[in-house]
């Protein structure tokens, strides 16, 4: 927990550094809000399965947030130091270089939050019948199934990136994992508007624990016991996936200092 | 101004300098061969991504007929075009975008500019990325498809008009770049505002009726992304006036003349680390 804490202050301290780059970060998530218009184009013509106007807007502002407290990028620092060798020098280390990419994917969130948090009290204000679930209760579950969408999400990019210890295309392989989870986890539709017969192939992969779990908590779509079963499952594959990052890590190492040293 | 200077021992800057890209590109393509693994994985994610966007449009069009006034295979085809300006741009703007950054942060571009031909031209067009090719190529795919199921052949009239309208929408995406590259020589961490760039770009999937009346209008004048993909979609579909069309060549005129005039400004504020 030390070495987080340090590695922690590291990243943080480039992050206040370059703050004005963060801000631009957070503008560049704007695929929400095209989806948003398209939808709202769409629902001019009556509610579309349900969801009216401002059901949509509830939806996807949800949706931007969760994205920024989820969204990884880590990859690309990853894949330069496979790439150029300074890899090595983070094994030489007393320490997984895991803790080192998780402090970096969450030294952000601060700052973003710093931006969502006023952006969510004054849709809440100012949005007539926006119904998001902000009893302290819900809030925090949603809290709670936000670290479960971190801890999946950030799993499944350091094992896409450690892939690198193979393949040079690491970084394709993550534009390709990229579409798959936009378009399964609610990131771009939400899932109530998939055919029925998608719905429930969908419901089986890890994806909609990433994204549209945590919407339905804050708009209220799930309640009670579903809530723990959800946070549940997100444990299940959390788990699930860092047994496949240890193969995948052990696997690597022996490849990379086979190659490498 | 530099542009297009002949240089004293050259009496055909337009020929030359075609020579050099033609030379530079050759290198570019020798070296990305070499790593033919990777150029067959390109491919496969190529051709993955019309795919996914192709599924998506699926779910918009599982609830309603119409978006924004176009049908499916119409709405495909302005998908068709954001790939090919995607592709275009990622093929021939994107890795000069990241290298003359570089140059900018590291004060190397003398090098550049010590060479013996026009400086802009130089820094900003002579590396390439072949492999994004395959998205140029699956975008018209796309288009063609199209307007195969709507059962439409373009006349000549709007193959001319789309075939002005192409170039016009390239040169109007590589002025827009050159505008905020040339930005990195103040602010030397610039990549970002690129990516601000690619924010609005994406916009460009769907056909800009689609959108408010307020956001139509900055996508047709401010940003001019409308012409990009939904005014050439449009002119293939017959349903486009010329004054677009001379619009959209109009408008890419100024955007060179802009940012090239930037540009030369700009430079003047370029700090080198070895002098």
């Amino acid at each position: 927990m030390s070495k987080f804490l340090a590695e922690f202050r590291a990243c943080w301290n480039l992050v206040i550094e370059y703050r004005l780059q963060v801000f631009i970060w957070i503008l560049t998530i704007v695929l929400p809000l095209i989806m948003l218009a398209v939808w709202l184009s769409i629902a001019e013509g009556g509610p579309v399965a349900g969801y009216d106007r401002t059901r949509f807007i509830a939806y996807y502002l949800a949706a931007l947030i969760v994205r920024n407290m989820t969204g990884m990028w880590f990859i690309w620092d990853l894949e330069s130091e496979m790439r150029l060798g300074a890899l090595s020098f983070r094994l030489l280390k007393p320490m997984n270089p895991i803790v080192h990419y998780m402090a970096l994917a969450t030294s952000s969130r601060p700052i973003r939050l710093l931006i969502l948090v006023p952006m969510a009290v004054s849709a809440v204000t100012w949005i007539p019948g926006l119904n998001w679930a902000t009893d302290l209760l819900s809030l925090l579950l949603f809290v709670v199934s936000l670290v479960g969408a971190w801890t999946i999400l950030f799993l499944m990019q350091y094992t896409i990136g450690l892939t690198g210890f193979w393949i040079t295309r690491s970084l394709g392989l993550n534009d390709a994992w990229f579409f798959t989870y936009s378009l399964t986890s609610g990131y771009l539709i939400p899932l109530d508007l998939f055919p029925p017969v998608v719905r429930s192939v969908l419901a089986y992969l890890p994806f909609r624990y990433t994204m549209s779990f945590p919407v339905e908590i804050l708009t209220g779509r799930v309640a009670g016991m579903a809530i723990f079963e959800g946070i549940a499952m997100q444990w299940f594959w959390a788990a699930a996936i860092y047994i496949v990052y240890q193969w995948v890590w052990k696997r690597g190492l022996r490849r990379y200092s086979a190659v490498g040293a | 101004m530099v542009f297009g200077a002949t240089a004293p021992w050259g009496r055909e800057p337009v020929r030359r300098h075609l020579r050099i890209l033609y030379i530079y590109y050759r290198a570019s393509l020798m070296t990305q061969m070499e790593y033919r693994a990777n150029f067959g994985a390109s491919f496969v994610l190529s051709l993955l991504w019309p795919c996914w966007i192709v599924s998506l449009l699926s779910v918009f069009f599982y609830h309603t007929s119409s978006l924004g006034g176009w049908s499916f295979y119409e709405a495909m085809m302005v998908l068709g075009m954001y790939d090919i300006f995607i592709g275009l741009q990622e093929t021939i703007l994107a890795p000069n975008l990241q290298q003359v950054t570089e140059h900018i942060q590291k004060g190397t571009l003398d090098f550049v500019l010590l060479k013996p031909a026009n400086g802009q031209f130089l820094a900003t067009i002579t590396s390439c990325n072949l492999t994004r090719l395959f998205d140029v190529a699956i975008g018209f795919g796309l288009v063609i498809v199209g307007l195969y199921r709507l059962h439409r052949v373009p006349s000549l009239m709007e193959l001319t008009a789309f075939s002005v309208m192409l170039p016009a929408g390239m040169v109007i995406v590589y002025s827009v770049w050159l505008l905020t590259t040339s930005m990195a020589f103040w602010f030397v961490r610039i990549d970002n505002f690129g990516e601000l760039f690619y924010a609005f770009y994406e916009t460009g999937r769907f056909p800009v009726t689609v959108y408010r009346p307020w956001l139509r209008l900055i996508l047709t004048y401010v940003v001019p992304i409308a012409f990009l993909t939904t005014f050439p979609a449009a002119t293939l579909l017959g349903r486009i006036s010329p004054n677009i069309v001379a619009g959209s060549a109009g408008i890419a005129a100024v955007l060179f003349y802009v940012s090239h005039r930037f540009w030369n400004y700009a430079i003047r504020f370029y700090s080198s680390a070895s002098s």
